[in-house]
């Protein structure tokens, strides 16, 4: 790895620590009678104390912190008033940007009322959530030098489609560094060959993420805003997203939660 | 932030313009101004008025794509 990709991931690192302890104050954060806005101001008001800035903010057009998408929301909903629900699936992907660098993560959660902490292993909501995060972790140990898009791809549509949830097509995870969204994309499915894919290499840094619906992929726009995308045929949406880089001995994680299974 | 993934269009290329752009008509006869990926640059392949051609385009920007196979 040259001198400029060293520092580059030495940065991210320090923006992703950020980044994975305001997530991990969230998920405590999160329970019934929150409202989304409350989530996004924590998030921001977190960043900011701990030295970074919130990524997101530096996206034309979009103007929080997080992106709030509750049940049958996929991604970028925009955060509001409303006050979560028990039982509600709670989506919220994030942003810290850090002496020129970005990192992104996502995690979805089930919202808990507050006495309740149990997880009920037999509820299907609980088990699309499982299912989705196991994918999503299994697809980055794909993410090793000589690998290629194609092989992180195969793995999270066979994570989800084999527990018959769909991947959603139209949204991709990404590189990421200087910008936000950069080279390779990275879609939740193979399309043609593996080896038509980009290849992998040390000193990448990516965000995998893995889009999901409970029903079938089709995503439309809501329609009330720019951004907003919904699940067509209504159903839960989950979204896990984590940043890393491609080190010679396989991918280490730049943001993670507590409690992230080890790669 | 999830990106939203490039898409796959088939086209017939209209007219071919200085610095390897081309005018590409796609469904809905709609003209997208298009540039030659390096790959077939590389590999010589010419462009001509009426080739079938396949483009890659973003949804962050309609107006321009990217020729990546002739047919």
């Amino acid at each position: 790895m040259d001198d400029k990709t060293k520092k580059k991931i030495e940065v991210m690192q320090r923006a992703g620590a950020i980044l994975g302890q305001v997530m991990d104050e969230i998920v405590a954060y999160v329970k019934e009678g929150v409202t989304e806005l409350d989530v996004d101001k924590l998030a921001e008001r977190r960043i900011l104390e701990l030295g970074g800035e919130p990524g997101f903010k530096k996206v034309e057009g979009y103007r929080h912190t997080i992106c709030a998408s509750t049940n049958d929301v996929v991604v970028h909903g925009i955060p509001k008033d409303r006050k979560l629900k028990a039982g509600d699936v709670f989506g919220f992907d994030c942003g810290v940007y850090l002496e020129g660098y970005h990192t992104d993560m996502a995690e979805t959660v089930r919202v808990k009322n507050e006495e309740s902490q149990i997880n009920n292993e037999q509820d299907s909501t609980d088990k699309f959530l499982k299912i989705g995060k196991k994918a999503l972790f299994e697809a980055i140990k794909q993410a090793r030098p000589g690998n290629r898009v194609g092989n992180i791809s195969k793995f999270m549509q066979e994570g989800i489609e084999s527990n018959g949830y769909s991947i959603v097509r139209s949204l991709v995870g990404h590189g990421v560094g200087k910008e936000l969204h950069e080279e390779p994309e990275i879609p939740g499915y193979l399309e043609g060959k593996i080896d038509s894919t980009p290849l992998l290499h040390v000193g990448m840094t990516i965000a995998i993420e893995v889009i999901y619906n409970m029903g079938k992929a089709g995503v439309v726009f809501e329609g009330t805003d720019d951004w907003t995308i919904v699940s067509e045929d209504g159903s839960l949406a989950g979204l896990f997203e984590r940043t890393l880089y491609i080190s010679e001995n396989g991918p280490i994680l730049i943001t993670k939660l507590t409690g992230d299974p080890l790669i | 932030m999830a990106h939203q993934g490039s898409v796959e269009i088939d086209g017939i290329v209209k007219e071919v313009l200085p610095n390897t752009l081309f005018r590409v008509e796609i469904e809905g006869e709609k003209l997208i101004l298009c540039h030659l990926s390096g790959k077939m640059r590389i590999h010589f392949i010419k462009i001509l008025p009426g080739d079938r051609v396949k483009i890659e385009m973003t949804p962050y920007d309609t107006e321009k794509g990217r020729i990546i196979y002739r047919y």
